[in-house]
């Protein structure tokens, strides 16, 4: 009789505390970056997320309520109950291997620095917010001069030139409609604030996002917003771009005169000046003017395993179903191994060649990370293609890298172990 | 070149001195053709050289060597300074370096070497020209430069109706263009058109050069002056590949921009202007003064044929009967004919009320083995005085000019009046033995299936009918289709074994790719679902039967009495079909309370609680009740083929 009591007993106590979803992002997962979004929407309902690091791929753990089994069904996103058995079997496998939980309890606020006009190419970062529902502002040069981004978490750069050279689209792009008007906005603004140039303009905003990130901001960056950002931060006090655009010459010595303990993440690299080569320095690798060695199939890279529970901050970035990701082109494709600053941490790259696709590193209270390449589910994405759709890649391990950056800033604050 | 012809002439010689092609000729042949083939070897090999020198200097320029670079390109360039080849790239390297006395020098040289060559002394314009920029002690280039070109102009010039001179001319000005001598290239462009009676001379390419710079007013205007080019015009009225319409799609459409195309059209008023405005009236969504400018202002009546057209595309169809009527008093028959045609079709469609639509029982019910008529779908209204207008054009189609889609339209009117069937199958007789058509005669010969069917004309003599079409009508599918109706007819027969037997054999040997395969693989399905219950089959056999013949009220009495059976799965049938019956009838408050009657997990609750969602949804607009029904389906159906459909129609509605 006792023994039934007992047994009804663990009966009762599992029906009661059997309130938990587990999202699992591994293979098993039908649409991963929906997911990212059930585990948003479940903060911005002031309901914490357990991302449990490295347990099938990242997966997101969180209690039963508010319709959220409901709105996995309707989002397309895998789900399983899990009940307490089972929850102290995830817990006891997590104990036992490379793998951590990270409590999320902030809903990170995020902006994308954008102009306000419809681009000519994509935003992998705002089709990724966007196809997740997950909310961002947009904001641009006003609104960062303003310090409208100090009420931001998350900052994200994408395909933007902070050296003041318009993109660099002069060769192909001069007498596009487009660019004359981006030329005339670009004027237009820095006279507004006072700025005798673009490029002037251009790199006070560098300067302010870098401060914005030392003072506890994250930043993360594609494609050129990587190394245009770090190269005006080192020519902060040097006029480098060409007379087509601000109609001075370059300085002479640009070359003594560039800081490179201004910039975040390169140092000792060249700036490419000619404004017919569609390149900002040897930064990125491989680069624009050398031929395509690979085709899409051969191009893929790695992604580097951390110690969850000693390096969680570079587990959570590096999150992801499969840890081999097809490789994708840019206007900033990758990084150059050897112009890398010493505290960067390399979190995927390209085996046994000098590129590194995927960066992190501390800047003051905040933290940058790049991502090189333009849009991962396009292999050239190129000026004036169509939009990725990304109901076509629910399941993109390169999008998902971009996710990863978008929870990282909802994590509780853990000191660092190494 | 000479060596080739030598060893060419020998071995001519070689062949008629010795007349005859013996063993030792064929060998001498191949002797020759060796050496042929290493002097030409020799001569790639030499030619490569140039080649790989460049590539040399560009890897020593790349590794930071300049010097040694421009040492090996003053080399090769001083050995052929008439090179084109090393000029250029020795060209490219002087402007990397920015040394711009040496590409003045080399370009001086290069022209020299080539005297009497056009593009050498352009390509000196061009060094001129652009150095001519980079610092004011480098000005005077500029009249040195212009003096040269316009050297090259008037050489052109004097025989400006030579195409080649044209080009000549053109390639001219875009230079001058590129280095931002616009003024100066604007003073020879106005030269050449008043002087040389050349008035639209370069508008095309300034109307792009005007637009790039966002000058729209002006980039307009050379655009209408390059329509006075009647091969352009032509090719604008032809929508053809390379015309200026495609200049026009890249106006911005912005509301400033808008207004500065609208005052640039309709200043000094010209019939092309007009034209033109009406393009893009349509293109801004203003279509009625789109439809009225282009009557009064198009070139030819095919052009505005198809304009009316793409307004029908629109679902503009006040506006393409406007443009259709005015067709009609064309002296062009062919143009009369198909307008006749259209403006019947559009009157045939303003005639039918509008359809419910839902769409994915629509899609279920009309690819199903019977194919039923959608849900909701209504006959069209005949005493609607735009179907008598129709049918009155469409007697015209046939009086003059014998018009057999003309004739298919008005059988197919009577045929769907239903004031005398019989009538109705002879006109389709007629025409399935005498349209001009032949795709008209197999739809004849369905429709004459179709209407006995509805009619409750089904016996042995169909069949046989069936069978004679198949021996004529032997195109792709079109077997399958008759054996579609075949099966329907064995159906209605309630010959459940013998068609359970044809259906099986055709099954086995048809692709799975075959549009009538899930057809047929639903009529087996349906009457599986049945379990042998003949008695049950049978009644629901009936009951399909009156949907056929739109006898609603008989229909309803067969579904009812079958909903007495048994089993769970008839049950389902008989809610859905009813349901199916009050849609069409509009009572949508007892097609509800069918839909209210679901049991069991089965392919038919599956459809029943889909169709009770879509109605919700889209007839009765409850979102509220068609979401918690779509998510009811969405947790019950995991499996189901329609999962991811309503998963996505259910995310838009509720987000």
């Amino acid at each position: 009789m006792k023994i039934r009591y007992q047994i009804l007993l663990i009966i009762f106590f599992n029906i009661c505390f059997s309130q938990k979803i587990l999202i699992p992002m591994d293979h098993l997962q039908s649409n991963h970056l929906k997911a990212y979004g059930i585990a948003f929407l479940n903060l911005e309902k002031l309901n914490n997320v357990d991302w449990l690091l490295n347990y099938r791929g990242g997966s997101f753990l969180m209690d039963d309520i508010d319709d959220i089994q409901s709105i996995c069904k309707i989002r397309g996103v895998s789900y399983e109950l899990i009940d307490s058995w089972a929850l102290s079997e995830i817990l006891s496998t997590i104990e036992l291997n490379n793998m951590e939980i990270i409590l999320l309890e902030k809903l990170p606020k995020i902006a994308v620095y954008s102009p306000p006009d419809k681009q000519r190419w994509d935003d992998a970062v705002t089709l990724a917010l966007t196809y997740a529902d997950i909310k961002y502002d947009i904001i641009f040069d006003d609104e960062v001069i303003n310090n409208k981004i100090n009420d931001y978490d998350w900052l994200h750069l994408h395909h933007e030139d902070f050296t003041g050279q318009y993109g660099k689209f002069y060769r192909s792009y001069r007498n596009e409609i487009w660019y004359k008007k981006m030329e005339s906005d670009f004027n237009q603004t820095a006279r507004k604030h006072g700025f005798n140039s673009v490029h002037n303009l251009k790199k006070f905003i560098a300067l302010k996002i870098k401060q914005y990130v030392f003072d506890g901001g994250f930043l993360f960056a594609m494609c050129s917003g990587t190394d245009s950002f770090d190269i005006a931060l080192a020519a902060h006090s040097v006029d480098i771009v060409e007379m087509v655009f601000d109609g001075t010459p370059i300085d002479p010595n640009y070359k003594s005169k560039m800081n490179f303990s201004n910039g975040v993440a390169f140092e000792n690299y060249s700036i490419i000046t000619n404004p017919m080569i569609y390149e900002f320095s040897d930064i990125d690798y491989p680069s624009n003017k050398s031929p395509h060695l690979k085709t899409a199939e051969e191009d893929y890279f790695t992604l580097f395993e951390f110690s969850a529970k000693w390096d969680p901050i570079p587990t959570m970035l590096t999150q992801n179903h499969v840890g081999i990701i097809n490789g994708f082109r840019g206007q900033t494709t990758g990084f150059n191994r050897n112009v890398l600053k010493k505290h960067v941490v390399v979190l995927g790259e390209v085996e046994n060649t000098p590129e590194v696709k995927y960066i992190h590193g501390n800047v003051g209270k905040g933290t940058f990370t790049f991502l090189g390449g333009h849009d991962p589910e396009d292999y050239t994405h190129k000026v004036g293609d169509p939009v990725t759709d990304l109901s076509l890649h629910p399941n993109s391990p390169g999008y998902r890298l971009i996710l990863n950056n978008v929870l990282f800033p909802a994590a509780r604050k853990k000191d660092k172990k190494t | 070149m000479k060596n080739k012809i030598i060893l060419a002439l020998s071995i001519y010689l070689h062949l008629t001195l010795f007349g005859n092609l013996n063993a030792n000729a064929l060998e001498g042949i191949k002797t020759k053709n060796k050496e042929i083939k290493n002097i030409n070897r020799e001569i790639s090999l030499f030619e490569a050289t140039d080649g790989q020198n460049i590539k040399r200097a560009i890897s020593h320029e790349n590794a930071g060597l300049t010097n040694q670079a421009r040492l090996i390109f003053e080399q090769i360039f001083n050995a052929k300074k008439s090179s084109s080849y090393i000029f250029s790239n020795y060209k490219r390297f002087l402007v990397r370096q920015e040394d711009w006395e040496k590409l003045i020098e080399v370009s001086r040289e290069y022209a020299n070497s080539n005297k009497g060559n056009p593009n050498a002394k352009l390509a000196l314009v061009e060094s001129l020209l652009s150095v001519s920029e980079k610092s004011q002690m480098y000005a005077e280039f500029e009249d040195e430069g212009y003096k040269i070109i316009d050297d090259l102009i008037l050489e052109s010039l004097a025989d400006i109706t030579e195409l080649t001179n044209i080009s000549k001319l053109k390639r001219y000005m875009s230079r001058l263009v590129y280095y931002g001598k616009y003024e100066f290239a604007i003073l020879k462009i106005n030269q050449i058109r008043n002087q040389y009676d050349y008035p639209d001379f370069y508008s095309k390419e300034l109307g792009k050069y005007y637009l790039s710079n966002r000058e729209y007013e002006q980039s307009l205007n050379e655009f209408i002056l390059c329509l006075t080019n009647q091969v352009e015009l032509g090719k604008y009225i032809n929508n053809e590949y390379g015309s200026i319409r495609n200049q026009f799609i890249r106006f911005p459409e912005e509301e400033n921009i808008k207004k500065i195309i609208i005052k640039t059209l309709t200043e000094n008023p010209l019939k092309i202007k007009s034209n033109i405005l009406s393009e893009y009236k349509f293109n801004w969504g203003d279509y009625e003064e789109a439809s009225d400018l282009m009557i009064n202002n198009y070139f030819n009546e095919r052009s505005l044929y198809n304009f009316s057209i793409n307004m029908m595309k629109e679902g503009q169809l006040l506006n393409a009967k406007k443009i259709f009527h005015f067709l009609m008093n064309s002296n062009n028959n062919e143009i009369v004919e198909i307008s006749i045609l259209q403006l019947a079709t559009i009157l045939e469609i303003t005639a039918k009320k509008e359809k419910i639509y839902l769409p994915i029982s629509d899609r279920i019910i009309e690819n199903s083995f019977l194919e039923l008529e959608p849900f909701g779908y209504t006959k069209i209204n005949f005493k609607s005085n735009e179907l008598s207008k129709a049918v009155m054009m469409y007697d015209s189609l046939i009086t003059k000019y014998n018009n057999s889609k003309a004739k298919y339209k008005v059988a197919e009117f009577k045929s769907i009046a239903n004031i005398n069937y019989h009538e109705s199958i002879n006109d389709f007789i007629e025409l399935e033995k005498k349209a001009t058509d032949r795709t008209i005669r197999f739809e004849s010969a369905i429709k004459i299936i179709d209407i006995s069917i509805d009619n409750g004309l089904i016996d042995n003599k169909l069949l046989s009918l069936i069978e004679k079409y198949k021996n004529k009508y032997t195109g792709k599918d079109q077997g399958n289709y008759l054996n579609l109706k075949k099966y329907q007819i064995l159906f209605y027969l309630k010959k459940f074994d013998k068609l359970i037997a044809e259906l099986e054999n055709n099954l086995k040997s048809l692709d799975k790719g075959n549009p009538f395969y899930n057809e047929f693989l639903d009529g087996i399905t349906l009457m599986m679902l049945f379990n042998n219950k003949d008695d049950d089959l049978s009644l629901f056999c009936d009951g399909l039967l009156e949907i056929k013949k739109t006898n609603y009220s008989e229909a309803i009495k067969k579904f009812h009495l079958l909903s007495k059976s048994q089993a769970d799965i008839v049950n389902n049938i008989c809610s859905y079909y009813l349901a199916y019956i009050y849609i069409n009838l509009h009572d949508y408050n007892l097609a509800k309370e069918s839909l209210s009657f679901i049991v069991g997990d089965n392919i038919f609750s599956e459809f029943t609680l889909l169709l009770s969602a879509e109605l919700d949804d889209y007839v009765i607009k409850d979102i509220n009740s068609a979401a918690d029904r779509y998510m009811n389906f969405i947790n019950q159906f995991e499996s189901s083929i329609f999962y991811e459909e309503i998963r996505i129609r259910l995310e838009e509605i509720i987000g």
